[in-house]
Parts: C-alpha cells; structure tokens; sequence
C-alpha cells in the first residue's frame, strides 16, 4: 500500500497548551482524506508540521515516505488557514510567483483562474479582493502544475452556496483522475458526500480513522412511521435479530440492526402481520453529523 | 539561486514604496553632497583659511573619503527598504506561503541575506558615480588614489542594511523595526561605546563592538584633517574592517539559524 502521507506519534506544545498528543496516522494515495474535528482540535498545527510551517515537539513524519523537504512540497498544492499573497499585486503576478517558486515550468495561469472563476478579476490587485476571491485565488494557486496531492484546510471558508457546490465539484474531479486530497474542514456533510476516509480530532487527540463507511455505521438502522407511534414501537420490539428500537424525530421510531443484516422487506412484513401499516419506511446510515457530535460529546 | 533572484525581483518590482524609497535615497546622495560642495565653495571664497584643512576635500584623491562619509549618514534609506521588504512578507503571511509552496526554510533566509547585499553593492554603485561627477565637476585630475573609501563604504552599507534585516527579522513589523533601527544607530550605539571607553580608562576598545560605531570607525570624518587627528582619537581601519567582517558572518548565522528552528 502505497501511503502519501504517514504521521508517527506527533505530538506539539504551544508552552503550556498541548495542541496535538501523539497523534499516528497513514494516508493512502489516491483517497480524499478528510480531517474533522471542532475548534482548536489542532487540524491546522498539523497540517503546519506537515507543511514545515511549525516545529514539532515530538514524533515524525514522512511524505511519500521519506523525510519531508522542500522538493516533496513543490509536488503538494497547499491551502493552508488563510490565502496568503502579496497584497499589492495582481492575481497573475501572485500567481507567476507561485508558480516559479514550485519550479512549474509553463504555468497554465490563465486556465487555473478558469477553474475557480477568477479570469475576470486576474488583473486586479490582491488588496481589492472579497473573501471569496481570495479563497478562489488560494485554490488556484494550489492547482498550479496538477500536483499529485492536494492539502485543503478548510477550502469552502468563505464561499457563497455556489462556490462551495463548485470546490466540491472541483475536488471530485481531481479525485477521480487519481489524485489524493487531504481536507480538514467542520462542514460534515460536505466530507461525507466528497471523502473516501476520515479521521476524527478533539483537544488534539485522534477519536476515530478509517473510511467513511467504516466510521459511519456500525449498525444498519431503518427508520419506521406509522399511525400510532407507540404500537409500532411495541410491534418492532418483537422482531428477530434487532440490536435496538428507540424513538426518533417527528414521531418516527428507529430500528437497528448489526451491520448488514437489516432487510426492508422483513420488516415491512413483520409489522403488517401483527397489525401496524407503515407509512414510513427508509434505511438509513447514521448521519456523520451524528457520530461526530457523539464523539466529540465525550 | 539565480531563479529565487528572480523571484524576489518580481515581488519588488512592482511595489511602490521600493521605487519611491530607492529614488529617496539616490536624491539624498546627490543633495547631500550638492550642499557640502557648496558650503565648502562658500568657505573657501570667503576665508582663505587653508590651514584649517590640508587641500580641497572636493578634489582627487580627497573627495572619495568625503563623499563617502557624507553618504554613510543616509544610510538607514537602504536600511528602510530592506527592513520593508522582509517585514512585508511577515504582514502578509508570505513568509509561510513560499516555505509552502516549496522553498527550503534557509533558501528563504539566504535570499533575503542576499538581497542585502545587493541593495549594499547598489547603494555603493551610486555613491561612486555621484562621486566621479562631483570631482570632474570640481575640476582636478581623477586618481584611484583614495579609491579604498568605497570599498570602506561598500562595508559600511552592509552592516547596516544587514543589521537592519537581522532586526526586521525578529521584530516582524515594519513600525517597529524602522523606530528600533533609528534610536539604535542613533542613540544607543554612540552611547555603549562612550561608556565603555570611560570605564576602561579612556582605553578605545570599548570603540571596536558595536556593530554600527565599527562600521561608521571605517569612513573618517573628511574635513579639518589635520585638526581632527591631533585631537580627536580615530580607530584603527583594519580593526574596524576585522570587527566588520565578523559582524557579517555573525548576522548570516545567526539569521539562519533562528529562521530554521522558530515556528514561522
């Protein structure tokens, strides 16, 4: 297996605040491995050590497994915190210098601005961006040479419900051509729909790794209604093979079952034989939102 | 190299300031020495005092050595830009973007150092031509006599635009590097060598230390020759360009190492 990234034991003290504690992952290559994890979980000190932005207090890392140096990130297309460009330059000058300090050699500026919606303004001074277009231009600037990885802290910070529809769609493309993206970001549902792993941070501490799917469900869950909420409740308690029924919202009771043996049909049969019509029958995984606030709640 | 000079190129050249700053300076050099020729024609029409001074310090081979000292008090203009120049990057969080983007921490440091140099060599470059004007302009034969005085210069712009960077380097804000920088050069480093010479019984080692007293003990003070040296005391030069040299050595080391271990 093939692994892009491997952190060993990292750990980073800010004097006496302990951003990250002996945190050990691998990313894959060719994943889209999202990084979650609330405020202050230390997703950005980590991705600073990765980036030789900061120093680490202890463990280590290797890209592409070797110990990082500047040639490894010259070959990593990097969003981190906050775009960073020179404020009296246009976007095409911000951009030529980006360009020649990862050493690309014909820098396809014009079609990078393209692909975030910045040709318009591509003259324009750094100074007189919104948000947003400062966001664009630091994912462009990313896109410069079609490097192999792609490191994005929080990509969609700043962007209106296009922009955001449009990185998410940008970031599918890359992934399916092969590349791998690793994403630190709060916005769950945007992790769900685009990545293929996940990991889960708090107070520094790693809570969870693995894929989505991994992470996600630990049991099928069926989400039932009916007329009468507590007969029907009454009727799941009686099926075989369930691990759980609970109520849920708006008058909806929930079934679980152990991974992968949950199946519609039997259970639509099972209440109809004893009674209970459904009007409401939908199998669900536990929503990512869910689990997260779950863990983190600990 | 030559393509990181390349960069550092693009990021000056369209930024203002640089180019207000730089034409500052390049006029400053030029008023400056304008209105000590001047004044020294005004002298010398009025009085016929020659005795006070030993020949025409706007002449061969004199006029190097007094060019240069009148060039070195404005030399915090190249200390100015170069301490904007890299505290620019600190404001706009570039300095993180280009170790991101793909620059090694002492690539980065090492372009600025030497981007230093450059704006040392340069300002050298244009005291030498206002130099060479100013003494085919006052007439007299032009010699190489004398010429060590830029090279003294050339030193001299060094230390200060380098200690300029060293400061801008650990200060990050322009603000503040460019108040420390004056009250230093101005105060601070006359102060310690004064105080050290009282206490070592007017003894003039405490004159070899601080890095700016060294650099200025290069370029002696041009006018009244004959009467300066009998009173006043004037440091050894190749003292001062040994200190120099280890100041030099000094600042690159020190800046490398502190921009290779800190969180950026």
């Amino acid at each position: 297996m093939n692994y892009v990234l491997e952190i060993n034991d990292l750990s980073k003290n800010y004097g006496s605040v302990q951003a990250l504690k002996n945190v050990s992952y691998k990313v894959p290559k060719g994943t889209v491995f999202g990084i979650l994890g609330p405020n202050g979980s230390g997703k950005t000190t980590m991705l600073g050590i990765i980036m030789d932005i900061l120093r680490p207090t202890g463990g280590g890392i290797k890209l592409f497994g070797e110990i990082p140096n500047a040639a490894h990130r010259r070959r990593i297309g990097t969003l981190l915190e906050t775009p960073n460009f020179y404020h009296y330059m246009s976007a095409v000058d911000n951009l030529k210098i980006a360009a020649a300090i990862k050493q690309v050699a014909n820098p396809d500026i014009d079609g990078v601005l393209k692909k975030v919606n910045l040709y318009e303004r591509r003259n324009s001074k750094f100074q007189t961006f919104s948000l947003g277009m400062k966001q664009r231009l630091a994912i462009a600037s990313c896109l410069l040479g079609d490097p192999e990885v792609l490191v994005f802290d929080e990509p969609t910070n700043g962007l209106d419900p296009v922009g955001i529809a449009e990185i998410r769609d940008l970031i599918r493309r890359i992934a399916s051509e092969g590349k791998t993206i690793i994403m630190a970001s709060h916005l769950l549902d945007e992790v769900e729909k685009v990545c293929t792993h996940v990991s889960i941070m708090k107070k520094g501490v790693l809570l969870a790794n693995g894929t989505v799917d991994e992470i996600l469900a630990n049991d099928d869950m069926a989400e039932t209604g009916a007329a009468d909420a507590t007969q029907l409740k009454q009727v799941l308690m009686t099926m075989p093979g369930l691990s759980k029924v609970e109520l849920g919202d708006n008058g909806r009771v929930n079934i679980h079952f152990p991974i992968g043996s949950a199946e519609p049909g039997k259970i639509n049969q099972h209440c109809f034989n004893n009674g209970v019509v459904l009007t409401h029958l939908l199998m669900k995984k536990k929503s990512l939102e869910a689990k997260f606030l779950e863990m983190t709640n600990e | 190299m030559k393509t990181l000079l390349q960069i550092e190129w693009m990021k000056v050249k369209s930024y203002r300031t640089f180019w207000i700053l730089a034409g500052l300076f390049v006029a400053a050099v030029v008023g400056v020495n304008y209105i000590s020729y001047s004044i020294n024609i005004e002298v010398n029409d009025r009085t016929s005092a020659v005795g006070l001074g030993t020949g025409n310090p706007f002449s061969f081979p004199q006029i190097w050595n007094t060019m240069a000292w009148m060039s070195s008090l404005l030399l915090y203009f190249p200390g100015f830009i170069i301490i904007f120049l890299v505290s620019n990057e600190f404001t706009f969080k570039t300095h993180r973007q280009n170790i991101i983007d793909g620059l090694s921490r002492k690539q980065f440091v090492m372009i600025k150092l030497n981007v230093a140099l450059i704006i040392a060599v340069a300002s050298t470059l244009v005291v030498f031509l206002t130099t060479l004007v100013f003494g085919l302009l006052g007439g007299g034969t032009f010699t190489v006599q004398g010429i060590e005085y830029m090279g003294y210069f050339f030193v001299c712009s060094f230390i200060y635009v380098l200690f300029a960077m060293v400061l801008a380097l650990m200060l990050r804000k322009a603000a503040l590097s460019v108040g420390i920088y004056f009250i230093y050069g101005l105060i601070i480093d006359n102060l310690i060598p004064l105080l050290l010479r009282k206490s070592f019984d007017n003894k003039p080692y405490g004159s070899y230390i601080m890095p700016l007293d060294v650099a200025d003990g290069l370029l002696p003070f041009p006018f009244f020759k004959s009467m300066v040296e009998a009173t006043l005391r004037t440091p050894n030069q190749y003292i001062c360009l040994g200190i120099c040299a280890a100041w030099i050595v000094f600042y690159y080391w020190f800046s490398i190492k502190k921009f290779q271990q800190e969180d950026l």
